[in-house]
């Protein structure tokens, strides 16, 4: 072959992938925690790293818009998206970031330690699966510090939930154009940052895993085509009853394994099984009965450390939308303009999908083709507004529980764009992609002034955690602090403001519990900056005045990161 | 069994007695990504490797789902008989997952 000939062949997209790559590599820079604010990692990231983006999404265009697209090459340029999305936090960030997700670590180290929950402790603990599952792992390898997974489980985690939304696609769109650009809608446009070291990540996975299962297995009518108008008649799947009954025991075994590892992914993904029934799709209403007993089961039988003397206020909010609203959205738009912007952008593509997916509906339905049950997958799960606000996060837990069908119908409407081979439309569509990929990039760093930690954070509580005794207090001021990623159980880590009187100061609050230590850092300090208006160094500030009143000194002082012990200790 | 699946099942076996092994010794870090990377591939793959799952995100998706699953579910039983040997109860898991990728390359 001609190398002319060959560079035909070859096409734009493979090109188009490598200068994405050498954006993105070339790029990447190491950033300071320290010296972000409210618009997170944004300024910090290189204009020549942005440019990966729009690439790597035209690279995906022009193959899919070829008439034989190559799937090794799709493949390929999705594999550099999981990267470039979900690596990029923890290739330029020093520490891994997440308080909580150390708070996992140690929980998970409990239980190493110990081969059983710490009771009375956590509502957590109630939910042990995922830290049961870290543990078993650790243990068995004698390795003890949980810790050293963090940093790049969101590249994992986040991974392997494109592979299982690129699975659903493929097994309800066929493995054709809309497939790929649902699994690519999925992947621009999860702002939602929920792949961390957590219960719900690793549950997330379970779940696609039995949707899975269900669709290729379990569904007598596929999900788009009409079932049969005859009501009471459910169509049997098109295989044998080995690969029914094989399938059905995984999808329970599943919903078991989830009872105990995640509060509410169980629950979902009983209601999802309960929506297929309802739509005629699936051959045995069994799935969702016994999808939903598990949990239930579970919250009466295994999770009474959570449950006793709060029962009242579970249920205290259902069909209360106006607090679930409040909480979810006009509470989530507090803080500074920078992070107000923030919180828009995540609005915007929400919305952005969302609209899309109905766009996409309405022409399927106009199509001939059968939406309403993909239309309710779609829409359940922001039924659980109505439910709980779950401290404020219920309606990022409802747009990820909802995005592999959203962008499943985006997928399906993006590919029939392509197919209809106007150049206009497949302009448009790249660039609404890029737009909500770009904005997924920026959001998902938006909080890092306050969730991104630094060396020296982690470093002050190694000390403060080698200097207390059990019983003692190692108190933050705000939770933007690796609490609890050791000594649990042992000593006891707080942020002191979350335990405060209402409307105190940082100085009043530390002296109305007394902490054996404190901690303070760069992550507190933005917090109390974009969300209290307090001034730049505050903590410091704090630090000092404890320590000319005679109340504390400092033992730990490295770039902003402070450690306190009380004098009278 | 198609040659492409004996590739898979030949490079499983071989993770599945490392990680094994792995578990009977302190491996460190190194230790904690196989087991990890075993749990994930191997005894999922078993299963899913003969459900007819049409492609190898099907396949490679419910491999990772139902392998966390199973282990899940082992570490529960054991927490709940109050026996917590992750050590031997992982050497176990991988023994018996590699019997059955020793019957499947047969």
């Amino acid at each position: 072959m001609s190398p002319t000939r060959r560079l035909r062949w070859l096409g734009a997209a493979p090109v188009l992938g490598v200068l994405a790559t050498v954006a993105w590599v070339t790029g990447l820079r190491t950033i300071d925690p320290a010296a972000l604010d409210g618009l997170g990692v944004l300024p910090a990231l290189s204009p020549i790293l942005l440019a990966a983006y729009p690439l790597l999404v035209a690279a995906v265009l022009v193959e899919l818009c070829r008439s034989a697209p190559r799937r090794w090459l799709l493949a390929t340029l999705t594999v550099l998206g999981v990267v470039a999305v979900y690596g990029l936090l923890p290739a330029i960030e020093p520490v891994a970031r997440m308080p909580v997700g150390w708070l996992h670590a140690g929980f998970a180290d409990y239980f190493a330690q110990h081969g059983e929950p710490l009771r009375a402790f956590d509502a957590r603990f109630s939910w042990p699966g995922f830290f049961q599952l870290i543990a078993m792992v650790t243990s068995a390898a004698g390795y003890e510090n949980t810790t050293d997974l963090l940093r790049w489980a969101p590249l994992v985690l986040g991974g392997l939930a494109v592979l299982g939304v690129r699975a659903l696609s493929v097994v309800v769109l066929g493995d054709g154009r809309a497939a790929w650009l649902a699994t690519w809608v999925y992947l621009l446009a999860n702002w939602t940052e929920q792949e961390y070291f957590s219960p719900q990540a690793t549950s997330y996975l379970l779940l696609l895993a039995a949707l899975v299962l269900t669709m290729r297995h379990l569904l007598g009518t596929r999900l788009m085509v009409r079932p049969p108008t005859t009501r009471g008649v459910v169509v049997v799947p098109n295989n044998t009853p080995q690969e029914r009954l094989a399938s059905l025991a995984l999808v329970i075994l599943i919903a078991v394994t989830l009872a105990p590892t995640h509060q509410l992914t169980p629950f979902v993904l009983a209601a999802f099984l309960t929506v297929l029934w309802l739509a005629r799709r699936l051959w045995t209403g069994w799935a969702a009965t016994l999808a939903l007993l598990a949990p239930v089961a579970w919250f009466a039988l295994g999770a009474q450390d959570y449950w006793g003397g709060r029962l009242e206020g579970l249920f205290t909010f259902i069909g209360d939308l106006e607090t679930s609203f409040g909480r979810n959205i006009a509470e989530r738009l507090s803080g500074d303009v920078d992070h107000q912007a923030i919180v828009w952008g995540r609005i915007g593509v929400t919305g952005a999908i969302t609209a899309l997916a109905v766009i996409g509906l309405v022409v399927a339905h106009r199509r001939g083709l059968s939406v309403r049950a993909l239309a309710g997958l779609c829409a359940l799960p922001f039924g659980m507004l109505a439910l709980q606000p779950y401290g404020g996060e219920m309606l990022i837990r409802c747009f990820l529980f909802a995005l592999p069908f959203l962008a499943i119908a985006v997928g399906w409407y993006a590919a029939h764009l392509i197919q209809g081979g106007r150049l206009i439309a497949r302009a448009l569509l790249g660039l609404v992609l890029t737009l909500v990929g770009l904005t997924t990039v920026a959001v998902r760093g938006g909080n890092d002034a306050y969730v991104a930690l630094t060396e020296q954070e982690v470093a002050a509580i190694e000390v403060a955690y080698e200097h207390a005794e059990d019983g003692e207090r190692i108190y933050a001021v705000f939770n933007q602090w690796p609490l609890l990623s050791g000594r649990v159980g042992e000593v006891q880590q707080r942020a002191a403001m979350n335990h405060c009187l209402p409307h105190r100061a940082p100085a009043q609050c530390v002296r109305q519990f007394n902490p054996e230590f404190l901690l303070v850092g760069p992550s507190q300090d933005a917090f109390g900056q974009i969300f209290h208006d307090y001034p730049a160094g505050w903590t410091r500030s704090l630090m000092h005045d404890l320590a000319e009143h005679g109340d504390y000194r400092i033992i730990f002082d490295d770039r902003g990161a402070l450690l306190a012990v009380r004098s009278d200790r | 069994m198609r040659t492409g699946d004996r590739a898979i099942a030949a490079a499983l076996l071989v993770l599945t007695v490392a990680a094994g092994v792995l578990s009977l010794v302190d491996a460190g870090l190194v230790g904690v990504l196989m087991i990890l990377a075993f749990v994930v591939l191997a005894p999922g793959w078993v299963i899913a490797s003969r459900l007819k799952l049409a492609g190898p995100s099907l396949v490679w998706s419910v491999s990772a789902g139902v392998g966390i699953a199973i282990t899940i579910a082992i570490a529960a039983v054991m927490v709940l008989a109050g026996l917590w040997y992750p050590d031997i109860a992982m050497a176990a898991f991988a023994a018996a997952t590699g019997v059955a990728l020793l019957r499947r390359l047969r």
